[in-house]
């Protein structure tokens, strides 16, 4: 789960990381008395929160500048987040549809003679967590010229004091008080990140200003999703705007399901077996228009809803049933289609492929409608066929 | 020979009275899987179906028990506590089912696994079975027929779905182990190819991989370095967004290297023969397996 920047920001001060001073606007608010609590400022930074990357590269649909601007007046300041609020920022990570601005930070802009990149992930091939350290911040990482400092935590013995001191020496601040100040944010980052389950922490960049204060002026978070049901102060972050409504309502039922171009509905169980049928899709010149990993545990209510969020794509001409059940057995998963397919009167060939647990039985029961535009492959080959058959029936 | 386990297994069932055990057990103990205990803290001293002894903790099951495998199948947040109570307990295979458990947890884990005896199997996977002898997981047992080939997967149903092709070529299997879809888990393909090649039943390997990590790419360097043995592989999600997880946590594209081109190159470049598709890898693996068995003549 991904947190926005201000929020970020926030976690950050609470866990005593100083950070620039900020207020959030939505679309609702009086921007004017926000932007005028910040007192007498010489110039203003405005940045779109969303969660995708590479604001400060991106685009407004509407041409107008970029997801980070600067303004030198509170009017102008104020004229500037009401344009981007509502506009949709196209970055290289939101792909060509944008993503809607619904809140925007504004900030004073900080003097500093100096950037650092910091952060922490998971590293799953080393199956520990590592920090990541460079005296070239601000720009993002593929980019970032010069070493990059890499220090591995071990997760039973959490960050040493030795590891800390071997990244402030490596960084070289020319102050005592300034290395010591560095030595607090990494033991604060790393607790938060620890503390919290975070798969991600980024501060890009760590300023040092020039009286050797260090401020995080902009950061980046993402927290493990399996941790969620231990960390309620993070759940309520979760800010679910931009995201696909079919994905949301299918995350409620406990099924995974990612939106995508084509128009085959794809029933499958398992996230291999799911992926592996947009693949064998694909390359018979078919198109998937979702990925959708029923589980192997779901109930008949997950399947029904999984079933229905399918039917909620654009543009679906048919409905592939893929399932290959250790548990997910292969007549509930039947039942859940028909009573669906009924319900809703829906008039959509059905493609078939059941292995595994009670799957001549799910076979059967879907045999004995009438009702049905059905077309059973006999095996994974079959597929492609039976999809030409049943889009030619159209 | 297998890998791992064999028919003289002694399991213990970690979450014996839980939904999941009830549904699976019935089917690994009419495969043959010997359960000699099973825990639940609260009801200790009581019987699992009027036959199998359930105790409290670990520790006392071992005390009463020769144990040489635990299955734990209990739900998320109590996972991974199960599996240091069993690396504490020192049994020799772990095997858990469950999926969700958080990846701090996997992280400390791995760390505590390190000066251990213990091997853990999973989590997030279907398990493990030798056919023919033994079973413990849930994956649907008729599709197994005892043989040489060695399955090593990172996909639940697309373990089935190998073996599966497999079985109906009349091709048997020694072992077929689902290593599981987090991101940190205990035994890697590596590990897993590793232990094919140096065991003598196993003739033939089929590796099945997917988007996410870098662990396809360490098997095929360990491959290209020491596997003699053909070698057939199937890698899902060229068609996967990046940046999107797709169902596992553990399956993401998150720069080149985690992509599924990447890894197909790099398996090819070992001498792996990779199927296009998932329909093929049956077709694929019949190929390289005849091509090296009439070569040696």
């Amino acid at each position: 789960m991904k947190i926005h920047e201000f929020q970020t920001k926030e976690l950050l001060a609470r866990h005593g990381i100083s950070v620039d001073a900020g207020v959030v606007i939505g679309c609702g608010d009086a921007a004017e008395a926000l932007v005028s609590s910040l007192g007498s400022v010489e110039n203003y930074v405005i940045k779109a929160q969303i969660h995708s990357g590479g604001r400060g590269k991106g685009y407004f649909a509407d041409g107008s500048g970029s997801g980070v601007q600067l303004a030198h007046s509170r009017a102008e300041a104020v004229a500037l987040a009401r344009k981007m609020l509502g506009n949709r920022l196209i970055t290289k990570q939101t792909g060509p549809a944008g993503c809607c601005v619904r809140l925007v930070s504004v900030g004073p802009g900080t003097d500093f003679h100096r950037e650092i990149y910091l952060a922490i992930f998971m590293d799953r091939s080393a199956g520990m967590p590592v920090i990541m350290a460079s005296s070239a911040g601000g720009v993002e990482i593929e980019e970032r010229p010069g070493n990059v400092l890499r220090e591995y935590v071990c997760p039973l013995a959490g960050l040493q004091p030795f590891q800390s001191r071997k990244l402030v020496f490596s960084l070289g601040f020319e102050s005592a008080a300034t290395r010591e100040s560095f030595m607090a944010i990494l033991h604060n980052l790393y607790r938060l990140f620890d503390e919290k389950d975070a798969s991600l922490i980024e501060i890009n960049p760590l300023v040092e200003t020039a009286d050797g204060r260090l401020l995080a002026i902009d950061g980046k978070a993402a927290f493990d999703d399996n941790a969620l049901f231990r960390h309620p102060d993070i759940r309520i972050l979760c800010d679910l705007q931009g995201e696909d409504p079919l994905e949301i309502q299918a995350s409620v039922h406990g099924v995974n399901y990612v939106a995508l171009d084509g128009n085959i509905g794809c029933l499958t169980n398992g996230a291999g077996l799911a992926m592996a049928t947009m693949d064998l899709l694909h390359a018979h010149g078919l198109e998937a228009a979702n990925f959708l990993d029923l589980g192997d545990n779901s109930g008949p209510g997950a399947v029904s809803a999984a079933v229905e969020i399918l039917l909620g794509a654009d543009d679906l001409r048919c409905l592939l049933i893929n399932t290959f059940g250790g548990a997910m057995c292969g007549d509930v998963v039947a039942r859940c289609v028909t009573d669906v397919f009924a319900e809703k009167h829906v008039k959509l060939p059905l493609v078939v492929r059941m292995e595994g647990a009670r799957a001549a039985e799910g076979l059967a029961l879907l045999r004995a409608e009438d009702d049905l535009e059905l077309f059973v492959a006999e095996n994974l080959r079959d597929i492609p066929q039976k999809i030409r058959e049943a889009l030619g029936a159209q | 020979m297998s890998i791992l386990i064999d028919g003289r297994a002694r399991v213990l069932v970690q979450g014996i009275t839980g939904r999941a055990a009830a549904f699976h057990l019935p089917h690994c103990e009419a495969y043959g899987t010997k359960i000699v205990a099973g825990i639940r803290p609260g009801k200790g001293g009581q019987l699992y179906d009027g036959r199998i002894p359930i105790y409290d903790t670990v520790v006392e099951a071992i005390r009463n028990h020769s144990i040489t495998a635990s299955l734990i199948l209990v739900p998320a947040p109590a996972a991974a506590d199960c599996i240091w109570e069993a690396i504490d307990g020192e049994v020799p295979l772990i095997v858990c089912v469950t999926e969700g458990i958080p990846v701090r947890d996997m992280a400390r884990i791995r760390a505590r696994l390190r000066d251990s005896s213990s091997v853990l199997v999973g989590a997030n996977c279907p398990g493990i079975i030798t056919p023919g002898e033994v079973k413990l997981g849930i994956m649907p047992s008729y599709i197994h027929r005892p043989g040489s080939v060695g399955v090593v997967s990172r996909s639940g149903t697309l373990t089935f779905e190998t073996v599966w092709q497999l079985t109906q070529r009349g091709i048997g299997q020694s072992t077929c182990v689902g290593i599981g879809g987090d991101p940190i888990h205990g035994l890697s393909l590596v590990d897993v190819v590793r232990m094919f090649n140096d065991d003598t039943k196993t003739t033939e390997i089929v590796l099945v991989g997917e988007i996410g990590g870098e662990e396809e790419e360490e098997a095929a360097e360990f491959i290209k370095r020491h596997v003699k043995k053909p070698v057939a592989a199937y890698v899902a999600g060229v068609t996967a967004p990046a940046d999107r997880r797709m169902g596992h946590a553990g399956a993401i594209i998150s720069g080149a290297r985690s992509g599924a081109g990447y890894k197909i190159k790099a398996l090819e470049a070992a001498g792996v023969a990779v199927a296009r598709d998932i329909s093929q890898l049956g077709d694929v693996f019949c190929e390289v397996s005849h091509m090296i068995r009439s070569s040696k003549h």
